[in-house]
C-alpha cells in the first residue's frame, strides 16, 4: 500500500532529524582537531581531558546529585498529592489541582527569575540547596500527571477487597496499591530524572560559580569558547542515559 | 503516639496528602512571583545601601518604548511559529506510530522517538551549530557533492533559531498527541468507514477533534516555554535572536535592573496568560 | 435492498480456523438472525460481510455484485455496533447527517431525511444532544437512524442489544421488528442470545465452531435440531442415548415413542431429545384426560420457582430429565414427590448426531 510504504519513510525522515545532532555530537567527541575541522582525525584525546577538567567534574556531579535528590523528593510529594486528587472528590478539587501547575504554565524564565529574587531577599541566595528547590518545584506537575493517568485506571475494589480480609491501610497500601501504582511511578521517576538533569533555564538563574549544574557550565563555555571536552562529557551522559532508559524499558511497558 | 484531637476538628486525609506539594510550591513559585510583582514597581534593586522608592517607570517605559513592544510581538509569534511547526511535523508522526505501525514496532519506535529528550539540551543547540555554520557539516557535504559550490551558513538567522527549537520540543508534541491517539476507540472508525467516510474525512472530522486533548496539551508544553526562551536564541540567532527573553535575562544578569526586568516578565507572563485563556474559551466553544 | 449470497467462506487468522465453508443465504427484505456461543465466528461472518475482514476463499455478493476487492467505505451496508460508536464530539443529528454528508447530500433534503431517520426511532426531540448525554437504549436507537438514513442496501448488526439490560433489550427487539418491517430492508443480525435470535428472525443460522451447523425457519430449527448441539442451545432440551431395536425405542428398560422415526436407521444406538417444556409432569396416582403416548414414572429431585415458571428436574432410573411448566397450578411439586411425566409421540425428537 502506497500510503503505508510513505508513512515508514516520514516515520525515518522523523528520527533522522531528531538524531542527527546527537550523531553529530557523538561523532566530533572522537575528532581531535579543537577547532572542529572536518574532516574527523579519530582520537581518544578529550575524554582522557575530561577527567582533568575539574569544573566539568564538578558539574556533572552537581547535576547528578540534584537530579537524584529532585527525584526522590518531587516522586513522592507529587505521588502523594496525585493520591489525594485522583482517589477522592471534594469540594474544589479541579481548581486546587490547577493550583499545582504553575510551573508548566508560567515561562520557566520568569520562575528562575523570581526565586532568584526572592531567594536573595530572604538569605536563601543562590546554590545547591535553592537549585533543589527549584528543580523540585518544576517537577512536581509532570509526577501528578504521569503518576494520576496510572490512578485513573486503578479499580477500588481491589482495595475494598483487600481492607475486607482484614488488611490496615497500611498493608493495603504496600500490598495492594502500591504494586499498581510501580509503573507510573517508576515513569515519572525517570520522567524527572531526565528533567533535573537538562533543566537549564532556572539553574542559570539559581547557579553560583561553584555550584553549577553541567548545562549551565556547557552554556558558559559555549559563550566563552566551547572545548571538545563538552562534547565528550555530553556523549558519556546521552549513552548512559539513553541505556538506562532501554533497560528499564524491557522490564516495564509504559503503555497500557 | 496518639494525636489526640477535640471531637469536631476533621483532618481529612487528602487534604493532609497534598500539603507538602502546596507548601514547595508556595515556597518556590507563589511568594516569589508575589516577591517580584512587589520588585516591579521598585526603582532599583533593595539590596546594600540602595534606598528605593515605588513608581511605575518600569511599566510605563514598556510602553513608552516600541522596542519592547516589538520585542514582546516577535516572541510571541516566534512562540506560535515552533507551536505550528511543531504540530504539522509532529502529529501525523504520532498518526503514523498509532495507525500504521504494527504492535511490536510500535513500543520501541515510540521510545526512540523520546530518547533524544535524554540528550543535553545545550549540547544538541551546540551541534547543530556544527551543522549548520560556515564550514560546517552542511557545507562539508554541498561541497562534496558539488566542488563548485563555496561556503554556506546557516547561522545566525532566523531559521537557524527555528529548527534548533522545533528539534528540542517536537518530542513533546509527539508525545502528547500519540497518548490522545491511542485513546481513540477503533470502532468509531469502523463505523465511519462503514457510513463510507474515506480517509481524509475520517482524519478531518473525526481524528483531530478527538484527539484535541494531546494537541492543546502539546500546545501549551511548547509555546509558553519557547516565548521566554533565551538560550537557543542567543546561541543560534546571534544578533538576530534578540527576543523577550533575551532581554529579561539581560536585565538578571548583565544589567542588574532587578525591577526592569520583573516588569517585563509580569507584563509577558500576563499576556501569555490572556493567550492561555482566549485559546482555551474558544476551544470550549468548539467542543 | 438487496440479498447478500455467502459461498464457502472460509477463515483463518494463523493457526486458527475461525470459518469453515460457510454457504448462506439471506434473501431480500428478510430479517436474518446468526447465532452461535462466543467462539463460533458469526461476528467474523459479519465483519467479512461487512468489508472489515478479509477472507480466504469463497465468494460475497450483494445484490448482483460481488464484493471481491471492495473496499468498505464502498459498500453502501448499515451497521450498529455493540457499543453503538456514536462519534463523541457530534451531535445526535450531525452523528445521523454524517452519511449524508460523504454522499454529499446537504441542505433540505438531508434535513429532511435525518428528520425521517429520527422519527422513525422516536429520537426526533434529542437532535441537539451529544451522546453523552444519552441513555444506553437512546444511544442505540441513534445508532440504528445513523445506519439506516443512507438507505443502504443490507443492515448489520453486531449483537447489538447486549449492553443493555434485559426489560430494554425486550423493548429495543420490538422497535427493531418494527422498524426493519416499515423500512423492509435485508437484516443480518448476530448474537449469541437464541431468545433474540428466534424472536427477531425470520430466519435463523446456527453457527458453530466455524461451521454452519442449521439454517432455517426458526419454529422449523427449534423443533427439529439435526443435532444434539442445537438441540441443547436452543431451549431447554434433554438428550439421551437410546437403543433402537426392530423400531422400537428405550432408554435403558423404559420404552419410547418417537412418531416420526425415520425407518432407515442402521445403527443400535440413536440419541434424543425432548425440549423441557413439552413434557407435563403430575403426582404419580393423578388421573390425566389427554393422551400421552410417552409416561415414565419418577421422582422430584429438585424444584426450581423462577416467578413465572417452575423447572423441575426428575429422576427417573439412571437418568434425569428436565421439565418446564408456567407457573399456572397452585402449588410445587416438592422435592420426594412421586411423580410421571408425560410427553407426545410428536415430542420426541430424534437427532442425527
Amino acid at each position: 500500500m502506497k500510503l503505508h510504504t510513505l508513512s515508514k519513510i516520514y516515520l525515518a525522515l522523523i528520527l533522522t532529524f531528531l538524531y542527527v545532532p546527537i550523531a553529530v555530537m557523538i561523532l566530533l567527541s572522537f575528532n581531535s582537531s579543537k577547532f572542529y575541522r572536518l574532516p574527523i582525525d579519530w582520537t581518544f584525546k578529550w575524554y582522557e581531558l575530561l577527567f582533568e577538567n575539574q569544573q566539568l567534574i564538578d558539574a556533572s556531579i552537581n547535576s547528578i546529585l540534584i537530579a537524584f535528590i529532585t527525584t526522590i523528593l518531587a516522586t513522592t510529594i507529587g505521588t502523594c498529592a496525585a493520591l489525594a486528587f485522583f482517589r477522592h472528590s471534594f469540594r474544589g478539587k479541579n481548581f486546587l489541582l490547577l493550583l499545582l501547575f504553575p510551573p508548566i504554565a508560567i515561562p520557566w524564565l520568569i520562575i528562575g527569575t523570581s526565586m532568584l529574587v526572592f531567594f536573595f531577599w530572604i538569605g536563601i541566595g543562590r546554590g545547591l540547596f535553592a537549585l533543589i528547590l527549584g528543580h523540585v518545584a518544576l517537577a512536581i506537575p509532570y509526577v501528578i500527571i504521569v503518576v494520576g493517568a496510572r490512578l485513573k485506571s486503578f479499580d477500588k475494589a481491589l482495595e475494598e477487597s483487600a481492607r475486607s480480609l482484614g488488611a490496615t491501610s497500611f498493608q493495603t497500601f504496600w500490598y495492594v496499591t502500591f504494586p499498581f501504582l510501580f509503573p507510573g511511578f517508576l515513569a515519572a521517576s525517570l520522567f524527572v530524572f531526565a528533567i533535573s538533569l537538562d533543566q537549564f533555564v532556572i539553574s542559570y538563574f539559581l547557579a553560583t560559580p561553584d555550584s553549577r549544574t553541567l548545562p549551565v557550565e556547557i552554556y558558559t563555555a559555549i559563550r566563552k569558547g566551547f572545548t571538545p571536552e563538552i562534547n565528550a562529557i555530553s556523549t558519556i551522559i546521552i549513552l548512559v542515559s539513553m541505556s538506562l532508559l532501554l533497560i528499564v524499558s524491557r522490564y516495564h511497558k509504559f503503555e497500557k | 503516639m496518639h494525636l489526640i484531637l477535640p471531637k469536631k476538628i476533621h483532618i481529612s486525609p487528602p487534604l493532609f496528602l497534598t500539603t507538602p506539594a502546596y507548601l514547595w510550591l508556595t515556597l518556590t513559585i507563589f511568594l516569589p512571583l508575589t516577591a517580584m510583582l512587589f520588585f516591579s514597581f521598585l526603582s532599583e534593586a533593595p539590596f546594600g545601601n540602595r534606598d528605593p522608592y515605588l513608581t511605575l517607570e518600569n511599566y510605563v517605559s514598556f510602553f513608552q518604548k516600541d522596542f519592547y513592544q516589538d520585542l514582546t510581538w516577535r516572541s510571541l509569534r516566534l512562540g506560535l511559529e515552533v507551536t505550528i511547526l511543531c504540530f504539522l511535523i509532529g502529529f501525523p508522526c504520532a498518526l503514523v506510530l498509532t495507525r500504521h505501525t504494527s504492535n511490536r514496532w510500535r513500543e520501541a519506535l515510540f521510545i526512540l522517538v523520546i530518547l533524544p529528550f535524554w540528550s543535553n539540551a545545550l549540547v544538541r543547540i551546540f551541534s547543530w551549530t556544527m551543522i549548520l555554520r560556515g564550514k560546517g557539516i552542511i557545507e562539508l557535504i554541498l561541497n562534496w557533492m558539488n566542488p563548485e559550490y563555496g561556503s554556506f551558513s546557516m547561522m545566525f538567522s532566523h531559521p537557524a533559531i527555528l529548527l534548533g527549537l522545533v528539534h528540542s520540543y517536537l518530542p513533546y508534541m509527539i508525545l502528547t498527541c500519540y497518548v490522545s491517539l491511542q485513546a481513540i476507540d477503533e470502532t468509531l472508525i469502523e463505523a465511519a468507514r462503514s457510513l463510507g467516510a474515506g480517509r481524509m474525512m475520517i482524519l478531518w472530522k473525526l481524528i483531530i477533534p478527538l484527539s484535541f486533548p494531546g494537541i492543546s496539551a502539546g500546545t501549551v508544553l511548547i509555546f509558553v516555554p519557547v516565548v521566554g526562551s533565551f538560550m537557543e536564541p542567543r546561541i543560534l540567532g546571534g544578533s538576530e535572536g534578540t527576543f523577550i527573553g533575551t532581554i529579561i535575562e539581560d536585565q538578571f544578569v548583565k544589567v542588574f535592573n532587578w525591577p526592569l526586568g520583573a516588569a517585563l516578565s509580569f507584563i509577558m507572563l500576563a499576556l501569555v496568560m490572556v493567550i492561555l485563556l482566549v485559546a482555551y474559551s474558544i476551544s470550549k466553544k468548539w467542543t | 435492498m438487496a440479498r447478500v449470497i455467502l459461498e464457502k467462506i472460509t477463515k483463518s487468522f494463523g493457526k486458527f480456523r475461525a470459518l469453515h465453508d460457510v454457504s448462506m443465504n439471506f434473501d431480500e427484505g428478510a430479517f436474518h438472525a446468526i447465532l452461535g456461543p462466543s467462539g463460533s465466528g458469526k461476528t467474523t461472518i459479519l465483519r467479512i460481510i461487512a468489508g472489515f475482514e478479509d477472507y480466504d476463499s469463497g465468494s460475497i455478493h450483494v445484490g448482483n455484485e460481488s464484493m471481491e476487492n471492495v473496499p468498505v467505505e464502498k459498500r453502501n451496508i448499515g451497521m450498529v455496533f455493540q457499543n453503538y460508536a456514536l462519534f463523541p464530539n457530534m451531535t445526535v443529528k450531525d452523528n445521523v447527517i454524517f452519511g449524508l454528508k460523504v454522499r454529499k447530500i446537504k441542505g433540505e433534503a438531508a434535513e429532511k431525511k435525518v428528520k425521517n431517520a429520527l422519527e422513525l426511532v422516536h429520537m426526533e426531540s434529542m437532535s441537539n444532544r451529544k451522546p453523552n448525554q444519552l441513555s444506553g437504549g437512546q444511544r442505540q436507537r441513534v445508532a440504528l437512524a445513523r445506519a439506516l438514513v443512507t438507505s443502504p442496501k443490507v443492515l448489520l448488526l453486531d449483537e447489538p442489544f447486549s449492553a443493555l439490560d434485559k426489560a430494554l433489550r425486550l423493548e429495543m427487539q420490538i422497535e427493531l421488528k418494527r422498524i426493519q418491517r416499515e423500512v423492509g430492508i435485508t437484516t443480518i443480525f448476530v448474537t449469541h442470545d437464541q431468545e433474540e435470535a428466534l424472536t427477531l428472525s425470520d430466519r435463523i443460522g446456527i453457527l458453530n465452531k466455524g461451521i454452519l451447523v442449521q439454517e432455517g425457519d426458526p419454529k422449523d430449527v427449534y423443533n427439529h435440531p439435526v443435532s444434539s448441539f442445537i438441540a441443547t442451545f436452543l431451549g431447554d432440551s434433554n438428550t439421551f442415548e437410546a437403543s433402537i431395536d426392530k423400531g422400537i425405542i428405550k432408554i435403558d428398560d423404559e420404552r419410547i415413542y418417537a412418531s416420526n422415526l425415520n425407518s432407515q436407521i442402521d445403527s443400535k444406538i440413536i440419541k434424543v431429545s425432548i425440549r423441557a417444556e413439552k413434557i407435563k409432569i403430575f403426582k404419580q396416582n393423578e388421573a390425566i384426560e389427554d393422551n400421552f403416548e410417552n409416561s415414565l414414572n419418577g421422582e422430584v429431585i429438585q424444584s426450581l420457582f423462577a416467578g413465572k415458571s417452575l423447572t423441575y428436574i426428575v429422576r427417573f432410573g439412571r437418568n434425569v430429565i428436565k421439565v418446564f411448566q408456567q407457573n399456572v397450578y397452585d402449588g410445587i411439586l416438592s422435592e420426594g414427590t412421586p411423580v410421571k411425566v408425560l410427553w407426545k409421540a410428536t415430542d420426541t425428537i430424534v437427532l442425527k448426531s
